[in-house]
């Protein structure tokens, strides 16, 4: 095996090229050099000034829309999420004339936060209900329905399961 | 090509000055003008020629014909040698070279076939460097040195027949043979003015020169000025002067620097140089190298000074900016995280289910007797539809219908119960799409 080729003229290029390297990275290195690094382009700067009042008008309207979606989602971790929907559904619950034996929570430490209604009522209650939940305007949905009714009785043995998004969880940043 | 030419003449008299300007093809005389010596001192004769050339605005760059009194001229055959040995091979093989002090040479090549012929002067070095230490004194810069036989033949003689001509000037006297207008023969001898017999000596030693050469005879002889001597007196054939221009007033002086305008840089000619100048020439060299990196010093500095000056006024606007942009650098990636909030947001809102109008849609399809007993369904998936109806038929076909249904399938067998309805229990999923 040869190493070095006959023709030298090869190594002479990759030593200067070494050497070139070199003396970037020593010239690179110095004080004035990484401070300047630090700094944005002059371009960058100027770009970015230039575009100040659009995103200034971006940035306000950006919060605008994500205050408008705050009030669309329940607020606070799971306990506090938890307790809204709890007392949401108290009162879609007495807007809807429905009678129900327990309640459970369920997923608090999840994404969403889910809570489980049961009990007795006619179909008709149910369904509004069902309309009160769905129309509501914070994202709760009915994600499981059980309903059950013997051949001839009015009155049915319902379950339903609500969810609702948790915007802030547990351990993690909150967004917006 | 040079617009303006200028020839001077000097001999131990005075000077000659022609200046010639071209206009279009033609050359026409803008200067003639000529003088004697105001003094006997060469440095006092430099000034004069200096002032003169000044006052007149007139080109240093000037090519010059000079009187030397020890003068030799020959068409030489030489064996063929290398240009660079020419010189020397002429040194050693010419003998006539014996009789100067110190010779210095000028040549052309005339033919270089078999053998080299070129046509060499020779004029003593300590006379010709006289001369140039006047034209440094004056400041001129003479393109090139001839001596006045060449200028006086080149202004007046063109024939190409061999013409043997004679040259009278003060106490010299320049005698030789010329074709077409150069000397091929020359000899150059002190005169004293009151001796033909030396003149008739002179021009019988040029015959037999030019004729020991294999030269043919020549037919003509030129004599200048014509007027010094009868043609009895010089005992030649003929005295003929050859028409020059009349501005020239037949005067030797103006002939030769004529005729050093008319030669120019052609032919034989000198170009020695003078130590001190070739001195003053190197050190302005080194002067104008020296300027040069100064200049290019001085530039790189102020190039590169004006270059920090500007990174450092950069350096400090981008500073004096660097809160407001990073505050518009941050308000910018609040406005990345919020946009992606946004979607997320809307994709959950999105995310919502509707299971009341699922509830209405099945009321609307199925056939109005059909009784549900039970609902069973966990996202889009119908864990269970149970409960009865006419024909279990008619409520397929119609739930088929319907986009949101038409997945739904049988869990096992249907029992049609004595009293005519058939129990069913259905299964599957809900059409996605439609349920939201």
């Amino acid at each position: 095996m040869q190493w070095v080729p006959e023709n030298k003229t090869f190594l002479y290029i990759v030593l200067a090229l070494i050497l070139f390297l070199a003396g970037y990275k020593l010239y690179q290195s110095r004080p004035i050099a990484r401070e300047k690094a630090a700094l944005p382009a002059v371009g960058d700067v100027t770009n970015l000034l230039s575009r100040e009042m659009g995103i200034r008008q971006r940035h306000d309207e950006l919060r605008r829309i994500v205050r408008e979606w705050d009030a669309c989602f329940l607020r606070g971790g799971p306990r506090e999420a938890g307790l809204s929907l709890r007392k949401a559904v108290e009162a879609w619950a007495k807007d809807a004339n429905l009678n129900y034996e327990s309640t459970q929570m369920q997923g608090e430490t999840g994404e969403n936060i889910g809570l489980i209604i049961q009990g007795s009522a006619d179909y008709g209650t149910v369904r509004r209900f069902l309309q009160r939940v769905e129309s509501a305007p914070i994202a709760v949905s009915v994600v499981a329905i059980r309903i059950k009714a013997d051949e001839g009785e009015k009155i049915v043995r319902y379950e339903l399961k609500l969810e609702a998004p948790l915007l802030t969880t547990k351990g993690g940043a909150k967004n917006g | 090509m040079k617009r303006w030419k200028t020839g001077l003449s000097l001999n131990e008299l005075g000077w000659g000055l022609v200046q010639l300007r071209r206009v279009g093809d033609e050359e026409r005389f803008e200067r003639v003008q000529r003088g004697e010596w105001r003094s006997d001192e060469a440095g006092a004769r430099g000034t004069e020629l200096k002032r003169i050339f000044l006052e007149h605005g007139v080109s240093s760059s000037v090519m010059v014909s000079v009187t030397v009194n020890a003068t030799l001229l020959r068409t030489l055959d030489l064996p063929l040698v290398p240009e660079k040995d020419i010189a020397a091979v002429i040194r050693g093989s010419w003998e006539e070279l014996r009789g100067f002090t110190e010779p210095l040479l000028a040549y052309e090549v005339l033919n270089r076939s078999d053998r080299l012929q070129v046509r060499v002067g020779a004029v003593e070095r300590s006379e010709l460097m006289a001369w140039m230490e006047l034209l440094e004194i004056a400041g001129l810069e003479p393109s090139g040195i001839i001596l006045q036989a060449q200028a006086v033949c080149g202004a007046l003689f063109s024939t190409a027949d061999p013409t043997l001509f004679l040259i009278m000037s003060h106490c010299l006297v320049e005698t030789g043979i010329a074709i077409q207008g150069a000397p091929v023969f020359l000899r150059t001898i002190p005169w004293d003015k009151g001796n033909p017999e030396e003149i008739q000596q002179e021009l019988s030693f040029t015959r037999h020169a030019w004729a020991r050469q294999g030269g043919t005879p020549p037919q003509k002889i030129l004599t200048i000025p014509e007027d010094l001597f009868s043609k009895e007196q010089v005992g030649i054939d003929a005295i003929t002067t050859q028409n020059a221009p009349g501005c020239l007033e037949g005067n030797l002086l103006l002939m030769a620097a004529y005729g050093a305008v008319l030669q120019g840089n052609n032919g034989l000619f000198w170009c020695p140089v003078i130590p001190a100048a070739e001195k003053r020439k190197k050190r302005r060299t080194v002067m104008l190298a020296a300027a040069c990196v100064a200049l290019f010093t001085v530039g790189s500095l102020a190039f590169h000074r004006a270059h920090v000056k500007t990174m450092e006024a950069q350096t400090a606007w981008v500073q004096n900016n660097l809160p407001l942009y990073r505050e518009l650098e941050s308000l910018e990636a609040q406005d990345e995280r919020m946009i992606a909030e946004i979607s997320r947001r809307r994709r959950l809102w999105n995310e919502r289910r509707f299971y009341s109008d699922t509830l209405a849609r099945w009321q609307r399809v199925a056939p109005t007797e059909t009784v549900l007993t039970q609902w069973i369904m966990e996202g889009s998936k119908v864990v269970e539809i149970a409960g009865r109806t006419p024909s279990i038929s008619r409520l397929i076909e119609a739930l088929g219908k319907d986009p949101l249904f038409k997945n739904l399938s049988l869990k096992g067998a249907v029992y049609h119960n004595p009293k005519g309805w058939d129990e069913f229990r259905l299964g599957g999923f809900l059409n996605e799409e439609v349920s939201r």
